[in-house]
């Protein structure tokens, strides 16, 4: 859900910041299931064909689980990346998300046939098996008039949320699991069920007697920490599923996943209602299993003498991008991301491994982390930024370190450099198509060779030297893969014709490239299950195995006539190794255990779809509406619950509506509750708040506003009075992670008895006043893999509150500045934060006052537990308890590196990390006046611990100690503070 | 499924085609696992004593006479295997609960389960000579004959042996009020 | 008899097993019946046989582990390794061999089996013993060929792992919508042109959206020519002057443009030299000539084939520029002399013609005009 949210925040500002309005306009394709939305016109080619694939999966879906769905299904077409992907949720809407781009194939985990098709077959799972409700299910859907979103605002909506959607509180494993075996055999066995990347990866485990995480630490620590991160979810819950089909059936697996009424609301429960056992005993059993049948496949490989290699590097470089090799230097150059670092361009010298930093890479990817190509005449190296966006063509001098922007938002990659006539070639990726492009100096520009038909692709290719020849890897729309070489005088000339070098099946042929003298041809397959480097001879057009691995070798160099670098899988990274150029005789394969769950079970062969054709699926017939979508005509009410708030000291029962359309660009929100304590005035008892949400801007309105943690204190928020605002974003800069965004608020209150902001400070003088406030933000943050939040970067904000009162008014104007960077210890920062503030107003006038003190956090909370980090905080001393008209603080923030637990609780609550940070602090006010001047320092920490509850709750439990110095008190104050975040 | 008889694949084997001895893997690797585990009453141990079975009938095919019985001569080796493994062990187990059946609810799991795990406890206490010929006679059908050749025993013992181990099973049995 | 009879129960009891496997004769078995019928205490022992026995063949068969199959057929396609056999043959034929190699020449002078190996024969025998050991070697089944079999599916000895495929989704069955276009605007050109301002502009202009719908000017944008005309700077500019504009308009212009013979002329290269020249500019210009062109009489002399000629002629074209008789083209009288039928008749009398060409008599013609005026 949280992914889908993000891709639906992107797509608002996206489609707003669009530079071509003549495609801006939403338009949608409607049947009975299905409505398919999209905002550009240049996709409108691809709508039918995914309607049918839409239609075909639904079909099949609705056989299996028999399913009827609560809703529509909404898809949203989009092209944010330059590599396509897909979301899905069904809370509080059936939603899908999906990519018009390519997909990366990158080490076989991503599909090579036509992608629609696939991602339809992959997202309808998570569909179904979120949607899917049983009676009484469904009856809490209709008492709560929808499926609830849990809101931290109001933390009764989780319960809430549970009872009507409780299928969506099981891990990611889980739905990604069944997603992927299911996928694998509606696609005719093309899938992560029968993936070489997914055996490699418990071979390796196995191999080297490594831990396999269980299902608590797989979420705890096996998709936060490892290289691979999330992915992990992908991997062992394909697995784990390939399992369960092999041991009990594929069919008590539907029976797993089905949420009938017959079934247990919880992932866990029903496992044990369906197979007998417990969920824990079954993936003990699973490993138990994995680690005998790798040994299996480590005792086929063995067979055959192993290929033996010589490390040349004593670290593993975690994820690792297309890599060249500068003979003169001795070095290899190329973009890693490994866990503790932030990804970046690194040149390793092969004779002692040490690694020297380059340039950072902004947005690297998962797995190839960045395009490179190599310009050895110059010593350049072009390489892509933004790689899981638009990606941008960036250039580096290797000695220097010093990078240039070329192109932004090139969308190419797959870069390879023609030294004959120094021009840079790559693929380029825009509304669904990939283009043979050719970008020559001074690379500011790019020239279309080749657009390939809609579901072919090019990737990894490769120029030899004397510039004539290019190959690369092509994949068909069936999902074959051929070595292809071409012309590239032909090219240059309209002539797209290419010769098949090898057919390598439903295998892909990786980074194939080419020797210094052109004769051969370097790269790996999955040919015989097992990644193995193969050498292509051109003359006598054969192809030969070089190497027979345990694990896996990637990325070939040549490097000479009789060596050669490449890239050895290992569990933490792949790590650069040199091997003798020298055929291998024979290799055995491996047995693949998806294989085995067909030939046990061939009942999944049934479940291959017939392809999404004009003659089965005819979409004009199902279509019930095409044409304009506008969000606003489609807003429904997605759920009316009763909630408890706190006023001042007061409990307040009520209701809480939601509404909004199904790509959450409107949102309503209305909640309204009654004190029936006697002991609160009669025109205080009422309480109300309406919260308008519709692209950038927001509307607020509360009368005797009321806070669910008001119930708890100390920090209250409740007040008596009436407020109106309006409030409205705007980007200015959006290149995440790097963006500037202004915000503007006017705000109107009366009937006020304290200050709107600090709940300290009561007013008598007046009980309204107007509000206008802005807020200019620049930032630019990173995090390496395994971090808990931002470790690097830098921040810096304008911030302006003017107040009207009684005629008068008090500008107050204040500047934020945080800077940070990683210590060479992985994910421990050094932040240095500054304050300064200054307000026009006149001292003795409450509004004119700036004011500090105290942690800030509520005893359960839902605002940011790391509230210490806010200007007004000052933890040691009491809330608001230091002001004044100007001030200036400073804070030295020291991050330690967070501590994750393998395994700490049970699957449905435990605990994911603690994360201390230490900090000392310097707050001085009242500059102008040495009689109200007041200094104070404090020394402090904060421990926050992550607890996770039903496997998606998130919720963060802090401890906070600090002493603080005043410069007229005579001893110090101290402040200890304990606070429950409820979700995040 | 594979219709040739054991005896021409066997030939088809000795003259050269490693495929076939395939075939008598996949046609007899279950029942003489069998033959092992419940002679042993080891899981992982059977296994290995079930490929060195196979293994050793590979390398000495050449001296099977084609005219006996294949899987005749195959439980010879397997149940001299799990003799020798007996002898070196010198104990008995109790019944290791990892394996799985198939097509069953969970509570009929339960009761076979239990029950197998009365019958195994009890068939570990009975002489191995006498458990041996229960289990080819019982877990594999074979006759008097069979067994004789398989064992190399008179067909009279094996009746005698039979006959006296269907009379202790049944006292341990009581014994245990089973 | 019961069972607690020890001389019968020897036999009953092998009766009770016998029946249990289905061995027994028909003669047996109805003893058996007997028996069990009188001794209740031997009936329920048979009862409880019959139990145990029937629990036994309930025992469900343990399934293996998976990996099983692969490592005893592993195992079969493992390299072998020496037995002791073997290696005992091996050590015993290396022995021999280095023996008749190396024996010492001078300890015997005796025919020793080294003596085998000298000179010419010695070539003979060591080649045979080396071929020995070869044979012996592979005999013994110590590189045992590879199995031609195993070769099947394979790059040069890779094995190609099994994997499930069925029939995938093919090109036929992704029908797309206008695919066409949706590449045509993969093009750089296409995407600068959509970023650019101007164009963006009078995209939105809806005349400029029906004239990309028109059939005719969608065969003109393929035409090179006008390609390269839309290159041209002199073009550009002249799009842009409004006389241009204006003309472009008028409805005569336009049937104009659609003549045959204007699209002819149009390609002559005299008159785009014409168009270029200065003087022709100035006339075009000129409102008197326009007012002429205009004029339908003259029109149709200039369709008039002798006019056509007489305007090629070299001469014709040198009076023209003779300023004395552009002077004569002005006088009245002269244009009524032009339109005198007799003067016509003399003009075409060739003794006219030569008189005109007499230098006396034009001399005579030039005192004549001074006495006229």
């Amino acid at each position: 859900m949280q992914r889908v949210q993000k891709i639906l925040a992107a797509f608002a500002y996206a489609w707003l910041l669009q530079s071509a309005p003549a495609f801006s306009q939403l338009s949608s394709l409607e049947t009975k299931n299905l409505r398919l939305i999209s905002y550009d016109r240049s996709h409108a080619f691809v709508v039918p064909h995914l309607a049918r694939c839409f239609e075909n999966a639904f079909r099949f879906h609705s056989k299996l689980f028999s399913y009827t769905p609560t809703e529509e299904v909404t898809l949203l077409l989009q092209d944010f990346g330059d590599y396509g992907n897909g979301g899905a949720t069904a809370v509080p809407f059936n939603l899908i998300s999906v990519g018009i781009s390519p997909f990366h194939y990158a080490y076989e985990t991503s599909p090579a046939n036509e992608r629609m098709n696939a991602l339809m077959n992959h997202e309808l799972v998570h569909i179904v098996a979120l949607d899917r409700a049983s009676e009484s299910d469904r009856l809490f859907q209709s008492l709560f008039s929808g499926k609830i979103v849990p809101t931290r605002e109001n933390p009764l909506s989780m319960l809430y949320s549970y009872l009507t959607t409780p299928r969506r509180y099981s891990p990611r494993w889980y739905h990604e699991g069944i997603a992927s075996f299911l996928e694998t055999w509606m696609d005719g066995g093309i899938g992560r069920a029968l993936g070489a990347y997914d055996e490699m990866v418990f071979r390796t485990m196995v191999r080297d007697s490594a831990y396999i995480y269980d299902y608590v630490g797989l979420e705890s620590e096996g998709t936060t920490i490892d290289f691979q991160v999330k992915a992990n979810s992908y991997l062992y819950g394909t697995r784990f599923m390939n399992f369960v089909a092999y041991q009990y059936g594929p069919e008590r697996l539907i029976q797993w996943v089905s949420r009938t009424d017959e079934s247990r609301r919880f992932f866990a429960s029903q496992f044990e209602h369906v197979f007998g056992v417990s969920l824990e005993q079954a993936w003990s059993d699973w490993i138990t299993f994995e680690r005998r049948w790798q040994q299996a496949n480590l005792d086929s490989i063995r067979l055959h003498p192993v290929s033996r290699h010589r490390e040349l590097s004593p670290q593993t470089l975690g994820s690792v991008s297309r890599a060249f090799y500068d003979k003169s230097q001795k070095k290899i150059y190329a973009a890693i991301n490994y866990p503790g670092q932030v990804a970046h361009i690194a040149a390793m010298k092969i004779d002692d491994g040490a690694v020297e930093h380059i340039c950072d890479v902004k947005g690297g990817a998962l797995y190839y982390v960045s395009s490179l190509a190599y310009d050895s005449s110059s010593r350049v190296l072009f390489y892509t930024t933004d790689n899981n966006k638009w990606r941008d063509l960036n250039m580096v001098d290797v000695e220097t370190g010093v990078s240039k922007l070329l192109i932004q938002d090139a969308r190419t990659g797959d870069l390879a450099f023609n030294h004959a006539d120094k021009s840079l070639w790559g693929v380029r990726h825009f509304i669904g198509f990939s283009t043979l492009v050719r970008i020559p100096p001074p690379y500011t520009d790019w020239n279309q060779v080749y657009t390939l038909p809609y579901g072919k692709d090019l990737f990894d290719i490769d120029i030899a030297a004397d510039g004539k020849t290019l190959t690369g890897a092509l994949a068909e729309v069936s999902g074959n893969q051929k070595l292809i070489q071409m012309d590239i005088q032909k090219l240059m000339k309209g002539d797209h014709s290419s010769e098949i070098i090898f057919d390598f099946d439903s295998n892909s042929p990786a980074t194939f490239v080419f020797s210094p003298d052109g004769r051969f041809s370097f790269g790996t397959s999955y040919y015989s299950g097992v990644s193995n480097i193969f050498r292509y001879d051109f003359e006598k057009k054969s192809m030969v195995a070089l190497t027979n691995c345990e694990t896996g070798y990637f990325r070939p160099i040549p490097v000479s006539d009789d060596s050669l670098i490449a890239f050895n899988y290992t569990g933490t990274g792949f790590v650069p190794v040199m091997l003798t150029n020298r055929e291998q005789e024979h290799v055995s394969a491996i047995n693949f255990l998806g294989q085995a769950v067909v030939e046990r079970h061939p009942i999944v062969t049934q479940w291959k779809l017939d392809p999404p054709s004009e003659s089965s699926i005819n979409i004009d017939s199902l279509t019930t509406y095409s044409g304009e979508y506008r969000p606003i005509d489609h807003i429904k009410v997605t759920s009316l619950y009763p909630m408890v708030e706190g006023y001042k000291d007061f409990a307040s029962f009520g209701l809480r509506m939601n509404a909004s359309d199904p790509i959450l660009i409107n949102e309503i929100d209305l909640s309204t509750s009654y004190s029936p304590n006697a002991l609160l005035p009669a025109g205080e008892r009422l309480h109300a708040r309406l919260n308008l949400h519709s692209w950038r801007w927001r509307f607020l309105a509360t009368y005797n506003a009321a806070d669910f943690y008001d119930l708890f204190g100390p920090t209250k928020t409740s007040r008596k009075g009436y407020s109106a605002g309006v409030q409205y974003r705007e980007f200015l800069v959006f290149d995440e992670p790097k963006t500037m965004d202004y915000l503007v608020t006017g705000s109107a209150y009366w009937g006020l008895e304290r200050l709107p902001d600090f709940q300290n400070v009561s007013i008598k003088s007046f009980d309204r006043f107007l509000s206008v406030s802005g807020r200019l933000n620049y930032q630019y943050f990173m995090r390496s893999i395994g971090a808990v939040e931002e470790e690097t970067g830098f921040r810096w904000q304008m911030i302006s509150h003017n107040n009207y009162v009684n005629g008068v008014l008090f500008p107050r104007l204040l500047s934020n500045l945080d800077y940070g960077f990683l210590l060479p210890v992985s994910h421990s920062s050094i932040w240095l934060r500054g304050s300064s503030g200054y307000s026009f107003g006149e001292r003795e006038e409450a509004f004119a006052k700036f004011y500090f003190g105290g942690f800030g956090n509520n005893w359960i909370d839902y605002l940011d537990s790391k509230r210490f980090r806010e200007y007004y905080s000052f933890p040691g001393v009491e809330l608001n308890e230091i002001g004044g008209t100007n001030y200036g603080k400073l804070t030295l923030e020291w991050t330690l590196p967070p501590l994750r637990f393998r395994r700490f609780g049970v699957q449905s609550f435990y605990m994911n990390w603690m994360h201390l940070s230490l900090f000392a602090s310097g707050l001085s006010t009242n500059f102008d006046n040495p009689s109200l001047k007041q200094t104070a320092v404090n020394v402090g920490g904060q421990l926050d611990c992550k607890l996770v509850m039903f496997s998606t709750q998130e919720s963060t439990l802090s401890f906070g100690y600090a002493v603080a110095w005043r410069d007229h008190l005579p001893s110090s104050t101290k402040e200890f503070m304990i606070s429950l975040k409820l979700l995040k | 499924m594979n219709d040739k008889s054991d005896s021409v694949l066997v030939k088809e084997c000795l003259s050269g085609i490693k495929k076939s001895f395939e075939i008598l893997v996949d046609r007899y690797q279950k029942p003489v696992f069998n033959v092992a585990f419940r002679i042993i009453n080891n899981y992982d141990d059977a296994a290995e004593i079930a490929q060195t079975t196979f293994i050793k009938a590979f390398e000495n095919l050449s001296t099977f006479d084609t005219k006996r019985k294949f899987f005749s001569w195959l439980y010879r080796i397997a149940t001299n295997e799990s003799l020798n493994y007996l002898k070196a062990r010198k104990q008995h187990e109790l019944l290791s609960d990892d394996h799985v059946s198939h097509d069953q609810t969970p509570d009929e799991k339960f009761d076979d389960a239990e029950s197998d795990e009365q019958l195994q406890t009890a068939l570990m206490q009975l002489n191995p000579d006498y458990r041996i010929v229960l289990v080819l006679c019982h877990f594999h059908n074979l006759s008097y004959k069979e067994i004789s050749s398989i064992l190399d025993v008179p067909e009279k013992t094996v009746k005698s042996r039979l006959f006296s181990a269907r009379k202790n099973l049944k006292e341990l049995l009581e014994r245990e009020n089973i | 008899m019961t069972m607690t009879d020890p001389d019968n129960f020897d036999h009953i009891f092998e009766l009770m097993n016998k029946e249990i496997d289905g061995v027994n004769s028909k003669k047996e078995s109805a003893e058996l019946k007997r028996h069990l019928q009188k001794h209740a205490d031997s009936a329920r022992y048979f009862k409880k046989l019959q139990s145990i026995s029937k629990r036994l063949g309930r025992v469900k068969a343990v399934t293996p582990p998976s990996y099983l199959r692969t490592t005893i057929v592993n195992s079969i396609y493992a390299p072998k390794k020496f037995t002791e056999a073997q290696q005992s043959v091996w050590d015993t034929v290396i022995s021999k061999f280095t023996q008749l190699l190396f024996t010492n020449k001078e300890a015997s002078m005796e025919q020793t089996p080294t003596n085998l190996f000298t000179g010419k024969k010695g070539i003979f025998v060591l080649s045979g013993a080396i071929v020995a050991v070869v044979a012996i070697v592979y005999l013994a089944g110590l590189y045992p060929p590879a199995d031609t079999e195993d070769a099947v599916g394979t790059i040069g000895g890779v094995q190609k792992a099994k994997k499930y495929r069925s029939e995938q989704i093919a090109e036929k069955d992704v029908v797309l919508k206008n695919e066409k276009n949706a590449r045509v605007i993969q093009s750089d050109k296409f995407q600068k042109l959509n970023k650019n301002d101007r164009f963006q502009k009078i995209a939105k202009d809806a005349s400029f959206q029906e004239l990309l719908k028109d059939a005719a000017f969608q065969e003109l944008l393929k035409d090179a020519a006008f390609q390269e005309l839309l290159k041209d700077a002199a073009f550009q500019e002249l799009l842009k002057d409004a006389a241009f504009q204006e003309l472009m308009k008028d409805a005569a212009f336009q049937e104009l443009a659609k003549d045959a013979a204007h699209a002819e002329l149009m390609k002559d290269a005299a008159f785009q030299e014409l168009m270029k020249d200065a003087a022709y500019q100035e006339l075009m210009k000129d409102a008197a000539f326009q007012e002429l062109m205009k004029d339908a009489a003259f029109a149709e002399l200039l369709k008039d084939a002798a006019f056509q000629e007489l305007l090629k002629d070299a001469a014709f074209q040198e009076l023209l520029k003779d300023a004395a008789f552009q002077e004569l083209l002005k006088d009245a009288a002269f244009q009524e002399l032009l339109k005198d039928a007799a003067f016509q008749e003399l003009l075409k009398d060739a003794a006219f013609q030569e008189l005109m060409k007499d230098a006396a008599f034009q001399e005579l013609m030039k005192d004549a005009a001074k006495e006229a005026y």
